[in-house]
């Protein structure tokens, strides 16, 4: 049986049926439950923070990525005893709480009792989000604060987004033409578009039996093995002389030969790396600085003016001015006279690093009147959203 | 009544890091109390956490007991001291003849005392549980912002276990703790470089690569062309102008931090999107903003604004 009635609360002048989204009788009969230990006196106010002279704060963001853990938190007088009840749609949890007593807290799925805290006057919150169907939802959270003779009900709003990277149009074949001032011209491209307010990181993760790789141009290839040539030479002679720093030296080294992964635990490897680095920096001065002289000095001797107008000519080609960035904007396909099969399909992650499902592109065969590399994010084109643009 | 909990929240998470760190820095905290006690009365006490470094910072007031100090070393063994430093109450000058570092601690030469003086007595100790400050403070940013509204993100430290600051002399507080943001700068450069100038250096780069000697002649001759227009002769000068926008010094004037927090340091971003071994051009900068928390403000809030416009007019301004 559905609940009947819910609280009829005043919200920006406006009476809103409070509890409409509950439909579970278990839950209002809880409600109900709680209500009836107030006093009778008890007054229901919805009103903002501001309005409540002992809270000093009430905070919660007003927007958040989806799939990302959202603090909020509540500070009040702390000579002033409240109870707390926080409201939560479905589809948000809460993940951790702070400043109560050991599981001091009574929960069901969309309201959560605070019974007792450790100090009064501070309740920490953590809620968790996932990613939704919809690219972006507004959600509220209540929270209904008994203070004296009245019950407080202060009603948060936030917005979760997330990109939504959409294939639109993606050709069968593709022809490429080289023109004689070395302009690239292609004449089908792969069309995509961002409907989310996200940024989406897009990569074409080509697939092992495809005929086209995805491979560094010559130019930077050239740049990359002269560099960690001598970066090797020169760190592994350090090694002899820096022992307790052998391992470090050696998971630096490797990232020369791995392939860099669409992915967190890539992400977090790689910092990690980066990190022990920089507490070994922090430790030792002479370590830091024979390091230092190591790269430095192999990346001055290899690196030439035009890697550097190269790499800024690709950046300003590969970025798009909807909210799409490309992974490893600077790689390139080596193209044919004949038609190669191309089989890869669209990676897509957030700055969180969410992963969202890839989009599967249908093989394509691209050729090209001459010999000829040509950079990735030139096979594709954004629309973008007219409203959108920061 | 509700029933029990169908689900868990979380409500102890790395308490057992945090209570047993403490405990480790009280305990030490108290050897120093009855070592110094002997001899001294002290009339405070005050416990900080330096927390980028992790450092333990505690700080005794005394004066002497009696009316004259017995001329003899106290000794401090309760491990490594980073730093020392003994001040009387007037001068608040160091003594620092009276301080000497030893392998396990310090001690102090009472002689160099003066007995009609009161003295803060200041120590430093690493905190050796690197867990430590995540397991105490939730330390929450926005990681993206939504298209089109704003170029605002939050920031928010709340204290996972407060009373654990409460202690019998006070509360102990935690000072600076960091907040890094990646601000997205990716879109900015594109969107004022003019085409004129990127043809420009497409040029350049085209004429650096190996083809055939017909065709670099006539990129010579559109370079010549092109180096009549507006930007020709100044291409270098222009990317260095560029790349020092993103240097810390610059950046940081179109970054504004509000609320609880204070904005500390910038750097070029992390940016993993690119796996090349040399620094290009950022697709975002790191942001590092501070706060302090203690048992009175457990949790703070704050602003990282993005003053984009500006930028872009700055980028503007160069071509």
């Amino acid at each position: 049986m559905k609940a009947k009635s819910g609280f009829n609360l005043m919200f920006n002048g406006e009476e809103i049926y409070c509890y409409k989204r509950i439909e579970d009788d278990t839950i209002n009969k809880k409600l109900e439950s709680y209500r009836k230990n107030l006093s009778n006196k008890t007054r229901t106010i919805t009103t903002s923070i501001k309005n409540i002279s002992c809270i000093k704060n009430l905070y919660l963001p007003e927007h958040s990525l989806q799939g990302q853990d959202i603090p909020a938190y509540l500070i009040w007088d702390k000579n002033k005893k409240i109870s707390i009840i926080i409201e939560i749609p479905e589809g948000i949890e809460i993940k951790e709480l702070y400043n109560i007593k050991k599981d001091s807290y009574e929960k069901d799925k969309k309201i959560v009792i605070i019974k007792e805290l450790e100090i009064n006057g501070y309740l920490g919150i953590l809620f968790s989000t996932k990613l939704y169907s919809q690219p972006k939802i507004k959600y509220n959270i209540i929270f209904r604060l008994k203070l004296d003779e009245n019950e407080y009900c202060i009603i948060k709003e936030f917005d979760l987004f997330r990109p939504d990277i959409k294939l639109l149009k993606q050709p069968k074949r593709i022809d490429v033409n080289v023109t004689k001032n070395d302009k690239i011209v292609v004449n089908e491209k792969l069309i995509i578009k961002n409907n989310g307010e996200g940024t989406g990181v897009i990569n074409l993760e080509i697939s092992e039996d495809s005929e086209l790789k995805k491979i560094d141009p010559n130019s930077i290839f050239e740049f990359n093995r002269k560099f960690w040539e001598s970066v090797e030479k020169r760190l592994l002679l350090m090694k002899e002389e820096y022992e307790e720093y052998s391992n470090l030296i050696d998971d630096f080294l490797e990232i020369k030969d791995e392939v860099p992964q669409f992915n967190e635990l890539w992400v977090k490897k790689i910092e990690k790396i980066f990190d022990s680095l920089y507490n070994a920096f922090e430790d030792n001065s002479e370590f830091y600085d024979d390091f230092g002289t190591a790269i430095f000095s192999s990346y001055i001797k290899n690196l030439t003016i035009m890697t550097e107008v190269e790499s800024f000519v690709n950046y300003l080609k590969s970025i798009y001015l909807g909210k799409v960035v490309f992974f490893d904007s600077i790689k390139v396909i080596k193209l044919t006279k004949d038609y190669k099969k191309l089989k890869a399909r669209l990676g897509v992650m957030d700055l969180a690093y969410n992963n969202y499902d890839p989009i599967i592109i249908s093989d394509i065969e691209i050729k090209c009147n001459k010999e000829c590399e040509i950079p990735i994010y030139t096979l594709f084109s954004l629309i973008e959203d007219p409203k959108g643009g920061q | 009544m509700i029933d029990p909990v169908s689900t868990t929240i979380a409500t102890e998470v790395g308490k057992g890091v945090v209570v047993g760190a403490i405990k480790r820095m009280l305990r030490r905290s108290q050897h120093i109390d009855k070592t110094l006690s002997e001899d001294f009365k002290i009339s405070g006490r005050e416990m900080l956490i330096k927390c980028p470094d992790s450092i333990q910072q505690y700080s005794i007031t005394f004066e002497p007991k009696k009316k004259h100090i017995l001329s003899k070393k106290k000794r401090f063994k309760y491990g490594n001291v980073r730093r020392v430093n003994i001040r009387p109450f007037r001068s608040l000058q160091s003594l620092t003849n009276a301080i000497e570092l030893e392998e396990d601690g310090f001690e102090i030469n009472l002689k160099e005392l003066d007995s009609n003086e009161s003295f803060i007595l200041e120590m430093e100790y690493f905190i050796d549980d690197k867990r430590f400050i995540d397991s105490l403070v939730n330390k929450k940013v926005a990681r993206d912002v939504p298209k089109g509204e704003t170029n605002e993100y939050w920031i928010v430290a709340q204290l996972k276990h407060l009373k654990t600051l409460q202690q019998d002399f006070g509360y102990v507080e935690l000072r600076d703790i960091d907040f890094g943001v990646d601000v997205s700068v990716h879109q900015d450069v594109k969107i004022k470089v003019p085409g004129i100038f990127k043809k420009q250096l497409e040029t350049i780069v085209k004429l650096t690569k190996k083809i055939g000697r017909s065709d670099k002649f006539n990129l010579y001759k559109q370079l010549l062309s092109q180096q009549e227009q507006k930007y020709g002769g100044k291409e270098f000068d222009i990317l260095q102008d560029l790349q020092d926008l993103f240097s810390p010094f610059t950046f940081k004037k179109y970054v504004e931090v509000e609320g609880d927090f204070y904005y500390f340091d910038c750097k070029r971003g992390k940016d993993f999107y690119d796996t090349l071994p040399f620094p290009t051009w950022p697709k975002s900068m790191g942001v590092t903003s501070r706060t302090d928390l203690n048992f009175d403000k457990p949790a703070a809030d704050g602003t990282l604004i993005y003053k984009r416009k500006n930028f872009l007019d700055e980028i503007e301004k160069l071509f």
